[in-house]
């Protein structure tokens, strides 16, 4: 009898143990809030200050809806900061499948190391996490504001991220890139910026150029038409729209090129004890728009279109790049780390003082359009008389 | 009464046992030789002692004793009864048993016999016994003629392109579709006998000279082992003569065709068929088994191909999904994309049980309903999917007790099982083992889950031949009929395991 109890007490307690206890890592999909984005502050008193927007899931009798809810708390490190949300959240935030982290200005100019330490040291953000600049006074307004309360500004940034590829106006940098571009020796990195930009009359998310990082602390921002000459020199344009082409001899009659495929490709070239870059950018493009007046879709008018756009595009391009080198001295370009994978013995001499060269560095651009149709009509559309 | 019946039993099984040891005789007069049977077969009415004599000769005095309803009354009546009564010449004396044998009696199998345990075998397996007054010796006549279910299509081996024909209860029945299909010499029928009681015939089939002589000893050495009182179904000596006897898998196939039986025994194979039961076994059984049908070979090779390969998806998906689901859901949110993340975690919202118990209690329910749609009778099952679906489909979600993925796991869990369901038993058990697996470790358990079987079933030998032999070959020869079924003019070979000796099918290159 004894006996039976003994075994029987047993049996209990592994059946206790395996249905009472949480298990090992087990937990209901339903116990967690799943982080979208998260917002990196300072607090007035120099404390961290993080804003996690979660995925709030109100299930109705047919249909479940998704909203945002926004947490923050402060802490002495992020981590501090992430960890005391849980007191307001009830819930562990689950950030495997956040997609943005926007760091303020404050927080940039100081460094962005350590938030990209915790981000790879933790187990669960992914290195696929966009990294974001916010143009905003503070980073935690982008996810506070918002026009509907249904729109979960992570998951939209993240949209936006992805559909502009078409565009290539703003940098996709992400984890794992900054991480490269940041060790890399004399080489500086760009992240998308994002902001508010006027939508329809109403204020709204939107990305808005690049940020500039050198070494790891922010020093500017570039608005989006420099960033997307950026993405030129950096051979990372992939889609996109070349608008401003303006004919001599009919200026309201504009024509923008698509871009389809574009191809940059960096040359150091050393002579006479100055070295110098030569950038040539090869790209694919189609007649996507054509304005009313003459017409450009014959093998001379084609020619000259192709020239015109390639001098405003190598004229805009040295412009930024001008810029660049004047305004903030960075080498967001990779220009030293392409002389020193090719020239590693010029490199050797002079990258102890790259960042005074890349000032002066001369840079020659030279584009390149293939114009290979005009869509899917030839002639631009004849207006009667 | 209770004393009586013992008194019976002790009875028969002394006389059980005796039979072994030594013959009881017949003796030379009639009244004598009808008592012994009567007392062997007391209280049993179906045995019809039916004297006569013949009308000339008073002196010839016979007795035919048959069971009621297991001879054919008109070879009775008009070829043992009739010749014997009306033949005016027939002349008693001492080789009237032999007059009668081959002379009179126009039965086309008639048998000498002085043994009576001989006799009353014979009458139980439906033949007649003629006893002739002053004669030690008895013919056994051949009038064997009951009732048999037709020959039809097996309800569980349905194909909609080949033979429509399936086994009968009837052993003879059974060997003549065998043999009509293999029409040669070489393939040897013989016989055993299955059952202290019972009695129950069986016939091992085999192709001489392509089957393995190994397999075959080895096959006949396990069933003379068996040791039963009852065999009324070839599930019975499954179980006796299984490799893997504790092992969810079967090492022993079974089928109601008599086109999977010839296929069979062409690849070298050997086939055991009992009398009482359409279904037939077939050793060696190899896990490739379970994933053929033989439909596969009756049809273009790409059809069949296609078929094994949703097979074998069917097979991974089956034992898999629940488990996969668990662990995802429950351990692996990362893994799991976004915005599906958010609609299971939205169907998930404010669900009472966790996910374990969601998926435990949909998987028995699902069984159950299977079980229930396999043991009643047909016309009920109309009102029993209603039930089923309604239920556990429709009221369990709207109800919020079950998540709605929940349902759709289990679902297609239960559909892919059906897929495969001759190893319906082992997946049940296998699914609910990873789900185990899963609900503690994770992804971890159940790869750790599927390593463990695939080292069991690896380790498994069924007569000899490696259970998922050929699995692993790279030879294209040995993959022929595994995943893909190869066209006919590609099957070269025989299976080398299991044809050992003459494995070339037919000559290569033509």
């Amino acid at each position: 009898m004894k006996k039976n109890s003994i075994i029987l007490k047993c049996i209990m307690a592994v059946m206790l143990s395996i249905s009472l206890t949480g298990c090992w890592n087990y937990r209901e999909i339903d116990q967690l809030y799943m982080v979208s984005g998260f917002a990196v502050d300072k607090s007035p008193d120099g404390r961290y200050l993080i804003t996690a927007e979660t995925v709030d899931i109100k299930s109705g009798d047919k249909e479940a809806t998704f909203a945002s809810k926004t947490f923050s708390a402060e802490g002495a490190t992020i981590l501090d900061a992430i960890r005391n949300i849980v007191i307001i959240s009830g819930r562990k935030l689950y950030f495997s499948h956040a997609k943005v982290a926007v760091i303020s200005q404050d927080v940039a100019i100081e460094g962005i190391i350590q938030i990209l330490d915790l981000i790879i040291r933790d187990t669960e953000p992914r290195l696929e996490l966009n990294v974001m600049i916010s143009k905003e006074k503070t980073a935690k307004e982008l996810f506070i504001t918002k026009n509907e309360s249904t729109k979960i500004q992570g998951l939209e940034i993240d949209k936006m991220v992805k559909s502009q590829i078409s565009l290539s106006k703003a940098p996709t940098t992400k984890v794992y890139e900054l991480i490269n571009s940041l060790s890399t020796e004399n080489e500086s990195a760009v992240l998308p910026a994002v902001g508010f930009d006027m939508n329809a009359g109403i204020k709204d998310i939107a990305l808005s150029g690049a940020a500039l990082i050198k070494k790891d602390k922010f020093v500017g921002f570039l608005d989006k038409e420099d960033t997307k000459h950026i993405l030129f020199v950096k051979n990372q344009v992939k889609k996109g729209v070349l608008p401003e082409i303006e004919s001599n001899e009919a200026s309201h009659s504009s024509i923008s090129l698509e871009i389809f495929e574009s191809k940059t490709k960096i040359t150091p070239v050393y002579s006479s004890g100055k070295t110098s870059i030569n950038v040539n950018i090869k790209t694919n493009a189609i007649v996507d728009e054509h304005g009313p007046v003459k017409s450009y879709i014959d093998k001379e008018s084609i020619s000259i279109l192709k020239r015109e756009a390639e001098k405003a595009l190598e004229k805009n391009i040295k412009d930024t790049i001008h810029k660049v080198q004047e305004q903030y001295e960075v080498d967001i370009f990779g220009f030293g780390n392409e002389i020193k994978r090719k020239m590693p013995a010029l490199w050797k001499s002079i990258a102890q003082d790259w960042d005074n060269l890349f000032k002066d560095l001369d840079v020659d651009v030279k584009a390149s359009i293939d114009i290979r149709g005009s869509g899917q009509i030839s002639r631009p559309i004849k207006i009667g008389e | 009464m209770f004393n009586l019946r013992n008194k019976i039993n002790t009875q028969n099984n002394t006389r059980n046992s005796s039979k072994n040891n030594k013959e009881e005789l017949l003796q030379a007069s009639l009244e004598k030789n009808i008592k012994i049977l009567k007392e062997i077969f007391i209280n049993d009415d179906t045995i019809i002692y039916r004297r006569f004599q013949n009308q000339c000769n008073n002196a010839i005095r016979c007795c035919i004793i048959f069971v009621d309803g297991m001879v054919n009354n008109e070879i009775v009546n008009k070829n043992i009864i009739q010749p014997i009564v009306i033949n005016a010449l027939l002349a008693g004396g001492k080789d009237i048993i032999s007059n009668l044998q081959y002379g009179i009696v126009a039965v086309n199998n008639v048998e000498k016999t002085a043994d009576v345990y001989k006799v009353v075998e014979s009458i139980i397996n439906g033949d007649t016994a003629l006893y002739v007054d002053g004669e030690k010796e008895a013919l056994i006549i051949s009038t064997k003629g009951w009732q048999n279910r037709q020959i039809t299509e097996p309800e569980t081996e349905r194909v909609l392109r080949g033979p429509r024909e399936g086994f009968t209860e009837s052993l003879m029945i059974n060997l003549t579709m065998i043999r009509r299909k293999l029409k040669t010499p070489d393939l040897k029928f013989r016989f055993k006998t299955f059952g202290v009681r019972s009695r129950t015939k069986a016939c091992i089939c085999y192709i001489d000279g392509i089957a393995n002589e190994e397999i075959l000893k080895e096959f006949n050495k396990r069933l003379d082992d068996i040791e039963i009182d009852g065999v009324l179904d070839t599930g019975y000596i499954q179980e006796f003569i299984a490799d893997a006897p504790l092992s969810m898998f079967k090492t022993i196939g079974s089928t109601e065709r008599p086109d999977i039986v010839a296929a069979k025994l062409l690849e070298g194979r050997i086939a055991l068929v009992l009398d009482g039961t359409p279904s037939a076994l077939t050793i060696p059984f190899l896990f490739m088994e379970f994933l053929q049908s033989n439909e596969d070979y009756y049809v273009n090779y790409y059809t069949a191909s296609i078929g094994r390969f949703l097979r074998n998806i069917s097979l991974l998906l089956t034992i898999s999904i629940p488990a996969i689901y668990l662990a995802l859901v429950t351990f692996h949110q990362e893994m799991i994309p976004t915005n599906l993340l958010m609609s299971i975690s939205a169907a998930r919202h404010g669900m009472p049980f966790p996910t374990v118990i969601e998926a435990l209690a949909m998987l028995i329910v699902f069984e159950i309903l299977r079980e229930a749609g396999a043991r009643m009778p047909t016309f009920i099952g109309q009102s029993l999917s209603i039930v089923g679906a309604l239920v556990i489909g429709q009221a369990a979600v709207q109800a919020r007790f079950i998540s709605a993925p929940m349902i759709i796991v289990i679902g297609f869990s239960g559909i892919t099982s059906l897929v495969i369901a001759k190893l319906k038993g082992a997946v049940f058990l296998l699914r609910l083992i990873f789900l185990f697996l899963a609900s503690i470790f994770g992804l971890y358990g159940y790869i750790f889950g599927i390593i463990g079987l695939l080292i069991h079933l690896f380790e498994i030998r069924s007569f000899g031949v490696p259970y998922m032999s050929n699995l692993t070959s790279l030879n294209p020869q040995d993959l022929k009929d595994t995943a893909i079924r190869a066209p006919w003019w590609y099957m070269e070979y025989r299976p080398k395991f299991i044809a050992a000796k003459n494995i070339i099918r037919k000559k290569p290159g033509t």
